[in-house]
């Protein structure tokens, strides 16, 4: 059985060989200039889109399926209708031209522009994850943040001990899911019926596998503890890493680019640069 | 940080202790819970290179024994040496790193995410420099015949193939004392073959390895220099195979087998047929085609 | 009650690029009253064809007939009922076949099959209550399982002492006699176990195969998947051996242990009683291999013959 966890897909493209700590920190510089403002409500629309251009520019450099993407959006459907119908509702601060009206409640081209954002941000922050998500292994994801958060170690949090169980409790995903399948068939045997039967049947069906899967994992969870005990694992002491790091021109490349990236977003950002004023081009004012 | 000064210092011989014990145990009591004890007065002296198998019931304190000279559990009395060092809780780890213990399940001692990530575990904990290690695992694996599957997933592994790596991991600490925990118990009759075969090859590597292999299998356990046999937490037998295993009804009081050779031999008596103290096959084969 | 297999294949994640094909055109009956012992290493499909056997899994092709009741996955059978012929996504398919397979639930009461390492399987508040479970889920009333609770228990030779006690304080060794009593509180004919003795000691072993002695005597047929020669010699009167998903050798024990040819190729090793018994007749002594079952009746027939020479 195999499983392959979150949505990684095994090709071997350039993204898929930077280094993880590069992609980690390229993650959180578009988050940050995603949720910058950049003046106008124009040059908001002109940054996020050149940001989605780059994205796309980058989902195809990994080879990151939009499948995947589709289909998590898609999930989201009901908290997309919720958030435009709480703004159009209960819109906060009002000003400016209303643009329609439903029934006696104003809908103000403020919260349109206020709620696309929101959308925006959104289709732009999924993408970026499932880029992560889709070139780099967990354990790489673990091993990046687990670098990431290293200063953390000085405020007293475990770091390593945090990234050791993160580690452990991948590895062992797909032993628990066997386990778990193992149990149902056991079940199945007593007469267990998953999936018809009264409501008291079932919860005593889904009792009758969690009380198992709980004890296994209970059991293995010990006999992990002896057995990396028993190979000199020390939490306390200090380990030298099989899985070193391989920084690569491109990486280096990447941090360069991610950095001047920043540095640009921030600097629009704070000086609000307005593009169009600058080219002479007057658009109508919605706010 | 501990300084070399300080080793030396948790490393010093017991003079008491002979120079040529590899494991000493001195009246050493344990007790999961405070109502029971599970390792009862254990006396020991374990030589350095001998093969010492365990036998005893599920239950009789194998297992246990095993944990406590790995100084994973901590007794409630009594003293134990490695090579003469008495463990205390500042040398422990130290101790630890010459013994070996392999467990029985494959799945939960399989630690790394792939197979070069857990022979990896154990060179980390060793703070081996990473560029050492890939040679170390290649080899190790290589050992143990797992070197095509280097990158696999313990989910796409067998049993025996979980457990060869567990060995591959093994060797790799380099310990001078291997103590294997029912280390085929869930493996299919050729899993526990290579299991003894391991034990075989390893003596021949190195004749200073010490051994101790708790066992079911008795044939496994007659491969062994001696044999020390537990029984609820006490050592009730300690010498020689052919030694213990003639003490057949008390083996068979305490639900253990006796090796085929000997039982053959004790029905054959019992129905009357008395061929005198049997030690091996080819001894009763001799005896009965005369 | 016999159970029939005829031309069953299974193949794992069908269509998908990690099929592999577990079972290959099987062909067995296991008649009434028997006690089969079932020889494979890990990978030869010894599981998958365990679980064929209650209806855990229902072939990919060919037909299942456990007495009266057919699980018919031929390709007759899914053109009549506008099944998908062509192999991908039969998977799907058979979900909805099995909804349509009426009573799938009563094949396992009728075959009863306990896994590996069943002490795993207990998740009640009492012995009593796991042990009930079972005969509740196929329509017992309380009194009535509780009833034939008492009755498997007594079997398994844990008495009322036991009965209100949690099984997790229990040992390895009780708790699996409570995990298999789960299993014959359900009355089965066919009792089908996957190597029930793994993990005990010599006394749990022989206490293991005396209560599968018993319940064998009792009219029950016993199907086991087992790695012990010994246990193949001394109770098995048929033993299947599959490799790779085939059947490759299907004899009586004793056939099966004389074929010399046959276990060189394989990695299959006869019982060290047995290779005794080759060996004494190589030297000359007339031992009648048929009354070879285990180191007793060995002994037996050594002084037979000996007393015959004399």
């Amino acid at each position: 059985m195999n499983l392959t966890l979150g949505k990684f897909t095994p090709f071997n493209t350039i993204i898929h060989k930077l280094d993880s700590r590069i992609k980690l920190i390229a993650l959180i510089v578009f988050m940050v200039s995603v949720f910058l403002s950049y003046g106008t409500p124009y040059m908001n629309l002109v940054i996020y889109g050149g940001i989605f251009v780059i994205l796309l520019f980058i989902s195809l450099l990994g080879r990151v399926s939009f499948l995947q993407l589709f289909k998590s959006l898609k999930g989201l459907w009901f908290m997309v209708l919720f958030i435009i119908v709480l703004n159009i509702f209960l819109p906060g601060k009002t000003s400016g031209d209303v643009a329609f009206s439903i029934g006696n409640v104003k809908v103000y081209y403020l919260t349109i522009i206020n709620v696309s954002y929101i959308l925006v941000r959104l289709i732009l922050v999924m993408m970026m994850t499932n880029i992560f998500t889709s070139t780099t292994k967990p354990m790489e994801m673990t091993s990046a943040l687990e670098w990431l958060f290293y200063p953390f170690k000085f405020i007293g949090l475990p770091i390593h001990k945090i990234a050791m169980a993160i580690s452990l409790a991948l590895r062992f995903i797909p032993t628990l899911a066997e386990e778990t399948e193992r149990i149902m068939k056991a079940q199945a045997s007593r007469g267990v019926d998953f999936h018809q039967g009264k409501i008291k049947e079932k919860i005593k069906a889904i009792i009758s596998l969690i009380i198992p899967l709980f004890m296994s994992a209970f059991l293995t969870s010990g006999e992990l503890a002896d057995a990396m005990e028993a190979r000199g694992y020390d939490p306390d002491s200090k380990r030298t890493r099989y899985r070193a790091y391989n920084w690569g021109f491109n990486d280096t490349f990447g941090v360069i680019l991610s950095a001047a990236f920043l540095a640009g977003m921030i600097v629009l950002a704070v000086y609000q640069y307005d593009l169009f004023n600058y080219l002479g081009i007057s658009l109508p004012k919605l706010s | 940080m501990r300084t070399k000064k300080k080793e030396i210092e948790l490393l010093k011989k017991d003079s008491a202790i002979p120079s040529d014990s590899a494991i000493f145990l001195k009246n050493l009591c344990f007790g999961y819970e405070r109502t029971k004890l599970n390792i009862v007065n254990a006396n020991l002296d374990i030589k350095k290179g001998q093969y010492v198998s365990v036998i005893g019931h599920n239950g009789s304190g194998k297992s246990t024994l095993a944990k406590l000279i790995d100084g994973i559990l901590v007794q409630n009395s009594g003293d134990i040496y490695i090579f003469g060092v008495k463990m205390t809780d500042d040398n422990a780890l130290l101790l630890r790193k010459d013994i070996g213990l392999v467990f029985q399940n494959p799945d939960s001692q399989f630690i790394g995410a792939t197979v070069r990530d857990d022979i990896a575990f154990g060179l980390e904990n060793a703070r081996v420099p990473s560029y050492e290690m890939d040679d170390i695992i290649h080899d190790c694996a290589k050992r143990v015949g797992m070197l095509n599957y280097l990158d696999t997933e313990p989910s796409n592994l067998s049993g025996g193939q979980k457990q060869r790596v567990a060995l591959a991991g093994v060797i790799a600490r380099r310990p001078k004392i291997l103590i294997m925990d029912e280390a085929g118990a869930m493996l299919d009759p050729k899993g526990k073959r290579s299991i003894r075969e391991f034990i075989k090859a390893s003596r021949k590597d190195n004749p200073d390895l010490t051994v101790l292999n708790i066992t079911h299998e008795i044939d496994e356990a007659y491969d062994a220099d001696r044999v020390i046999t537990l029984n609820d937490g006490k050592i009730i037998l300690d010498g020689k195979p052919s030694y213990v295993f003639s003490q057949d009804s008390l083996l068979k009081s305490i639900q253990l087998d006796i090796p085929f050779a000997h039982k053959l031999a004790k029905d054959l008596k019992n129905k009357g047929y008395d061929l005198g103290p049997i030690d091996s096959d080819e001894e009763l084969l001799k005896k009965l085609c005369q | 009650m016999p159970i029939e297999l005829k031309h069953v294949f299974y193949t794992y994640d069908e269509g998908l690029p990690s099929s592999r094909e577990a079972l290959s055109d099987i062909n067995l009956l296991f008649k009434d009253h028997c006690f089969t012992a079932l020889i494979g290493e890990t990978g030869s499909g010894k599981s998958t064809l365990i679980q064929h056997l209650n209806g855990l899994l229902l072939p990919t092709s060919g037909i299942v007939q456990v007495n009266d009741y057919v699980i018919d996955m031929t390709l007759e059978y899914k053109k009549k009922h506008g099944l998908p012929t062509d192999v991908i996504n039969t998977h799907a398919m058979k979900k909805k076949h099995k909804k349509k397979q009426k009573d799938i639930k009563t094949l396992r009461k009728r075959v009863g099959l306990v896994f590996q390492f069943p002490e795993y399987q207990i998740f009640e508040e009492t012995v009593i209550k796991d042990v009930s479970y079972g005969p509740k889920n196929f329509g017992a009333t309380n009194e009535e399982a509780i009833a034939s609770a008492k009755r498997a228990l007594a079997l398994v030779g844990i008495d009322h002492s036991y009965y209100e006690r949690s099984p997790f304080e229990l040992s390895g060794g009780e708790k699996r006699r409570v995990a298999i009593a789960g299993i014959i509180a359900l009355n089965p004919d066919v009792l089908v176990l996957d190597e029930p003795t793994v993990g005990l000691d010599a006394g749990g072993q022989a206490m293991l195969m005396g209560l599968l002695t018993e319940i064998s005597r009792n009219g029950t047929s016993i199907i086991l998947a087992t790695h012990d020669m010994d246990v193949v010699l001394k109770y098995a009167d048929r033993a299947i051996v599959l490799d790779q998903g085939k059947v490759i050798s299907d004899s009586t024990p004793l056939d099966l242990f004389q074929n010399s040819e046959f276990l060189n190729k394989s990695s299959l090793e006869p019982p060290k009683v047995f290779r005794f018994a080759l060996d004494l007749k190589k030297h000359g002594l007339d031992i009648n291999l048929n009354n070879i079952k285990d180191c007793d009746s060995l002994a037996d027939e050594i002084i037979r013959v000996k007393s015959g020479v004399k």
